[in-house]
């Protein structure tokens, strides 16, 4: 008991001298507006002191290299933007400013992008539909076409807007840091995990087996 | 027949292994006291610095992926998907080079799983050898004011551990592409102990700083040569508490701060 005693003391004793320390730290903060899916950062030193006209560079986890995109912090020290949300992943939002800086890390996965707005015209987002515009005199563009018209045009939708960034979804698998395996990776590892299992059950099966 | 069939269990295991350990590359891991170091610069109070040495012995150098990213502010470094790191105790001289040096190579992994080292770790100890012996940190430097020219060796025993996030600065760093080169970088802020003329007095930089005046009161013959205990018993104790507070913070990967664990 007394040497149990003695030794919860010691790891007390460590505990209280593991001092964490992060000095001229910045302090960033992000909320993500639930309505539009627009997110704002914030930043400032441990201070309180604001890292306003910061450099803001983003970058998306599909690209760690190139930054997605870059910006200035306003005179708040805050920053809004509206990333692309079929692009899961953590994306690495960086501030900097004279000689010191921080990250962030967002969790972005597709079930945070925002509902569309409906829009006026309730057909407007139907899919497999056409288009069909008409300017003053009655010329009537239907179907799929590029076209210029210049002057004063009213323009109304009969039908509703074909959504043609729609794509079929992907099938893929992927390890916990995201690196993805090839089909036949997946093959040989279900194997291996099969085989595993036939070679375990032959094993007690063998000790069962009388002598 | 069942020796085949372990024959054929450890030929697709080892299949298996050797298709995941493919996607390597060569990690270089480097040290940067930056400009300040490299070229000299006036601190806060006035004092043109500049340094023949800055001396730091590193241990526990490694690199991590973490999944998800570390966040120095959440404390220490608890999980890992793939670490590397470097052997033994590095001696390395941050004022090694000429003032356009590059920065310092302390040493490579040739074959570290490729992706993405958004971490960073390493412990300043004593020396257990060589010229630094005893100490963990040395800063051998010159310091000149209004005519006045001071000789300074300020040698450090205390121990330090940096766990830091990823890089942050001008160039993406701790991105590994297989069959290529990447590198991570242990950054040092000596602008954090001596403060920095070139920014304002009021900024939070210089105002935790001690600057060099609480140093240049100690100097004998324009001489100081002190260790960090010697200091403890020189300066006030304000000054020394100004002092020893700011040490942990001379650990970067970039710009971006780290969390430091001090273990006495």
């Amino acid at each position: 008991m007394k040497r149990f005693a003695k030794l919860f003391f010691a790891v007390y004793i460590v505990m209280l001298n593991t001092v964490p320390i992060l000095a001229h730290g910045v302090r960033i903060n992000h909320t993500i507006d639930a309505t539009t899916g627009a997110i704002t950062i914030t930043a400032a030193f441990d201070t309180g002191e604001v890292l306003d006209e910061a450099a803001v560079i983003i970058f998306a986890p599909n690209d760690l290299i190139n930054p997605w995109s870059t910006g200035v912090m306003d005179e708040t020290g805050a920053y809004t933007f509206t990333p692309d949300y079929s692009i899961e992943g953590y994306w690495d939002i960086q501030i900097r400013k004279a000689g010191h800086g921080g990250l962030i890390n967002i969790a972005i996965t597709a079930d945070m992008m925002p509902e569309e707005v409906p829009q006026d015209d309730e057909t407007a987002s139907e899919p497999q539909s056409t288009v069909t515009l008409s300017d003053g005199s009655q010329i009537v563009i239907s179907g799929d076409a590029q076209f210029q018209v210049n002057g004063d045009i009213v323009i109304s939708a009969t039908g509703s807007i074909h959504d043609a960034t729609t794509t079929e979804p992907q099938v893929s698998a992927s390890d916990a840091l995201g690196n993805g395996f090839t089909p036949a990776q997946i093959v040989i590892m279900s194997i291996s995990i099969i085989w595993g299992c036939i070679g375990t059950a032959l094993y007690f099966a063998r000790r069962k087996s009388p002598q | 027949m069942r020796k085949i069939i372990v024959l054929l269990f450890l030929i697709i295991s080892i299949s298996v292994a050797t298709a995941q350990d493919d996607a390597t590359g060569t990690l270089e891991f480097r040290a940067n006291g930056e400009d300040f170091v490299r070229q000299g610069f006036v601190s806060k109070d006035g004092w043109n610095i500049s340094f023949d040495h800055i001396w730091v012995s590193l241990s526990n150098v490694r690199a991590h992926q973490t999944n998800p990213p570390y966040d120095p502010f959440a404390g220490e470094l608890t999980r890992s998907a793939q670490m590397v790191g470097l052997p033994g105790q590095l001696i390395v001289d941050l004022a090694e080079g000429d003032a356009d040096a590059d920065t310092i190579l302390i040493g490579t992994v040739e074959d570290a799983p490729e992706g993405f080292y958004n971490a960073v770790a390493w412990m300043m100890t004593p020396a257990d050898e060589g010229d630094i012996e005893g100490y963990s940190l040395v800063i051998d430097g010159v310091a000149e004011r209004d005519g006045e020219t001071i000789e300074f060796m300020m040698r450090i025993e205390e121990d330090f551990t940096y766990t830091c996030g990823a890089f942050v600065g001008d160039e993406r760093k701790g991105v590994l592409p297989a069959d290529d080169t990447g590198d991570v970088e242990l950054t040092f802020h000596f602008d954090h102990i001596f403060g920095d003329a070139g920014s304002p007095l009021d900024d939070s930089l210089n105002v935790e700083a001690p600057g060099f005046d609480m140093f240049a009161a100690l100097a004998t013959d324009g001489i100081i040569d002190v260790s960090l205990s010697d200091l403890e018993m020189a300066l006030s104790s304000e000054d020394y508490a100004m002092f020893i507070n700011v040490l942990p913070s001379l650990g970067h990967t970039g710009e971006g701060h780290c969390f430091e664990s001090n273990l006495e």
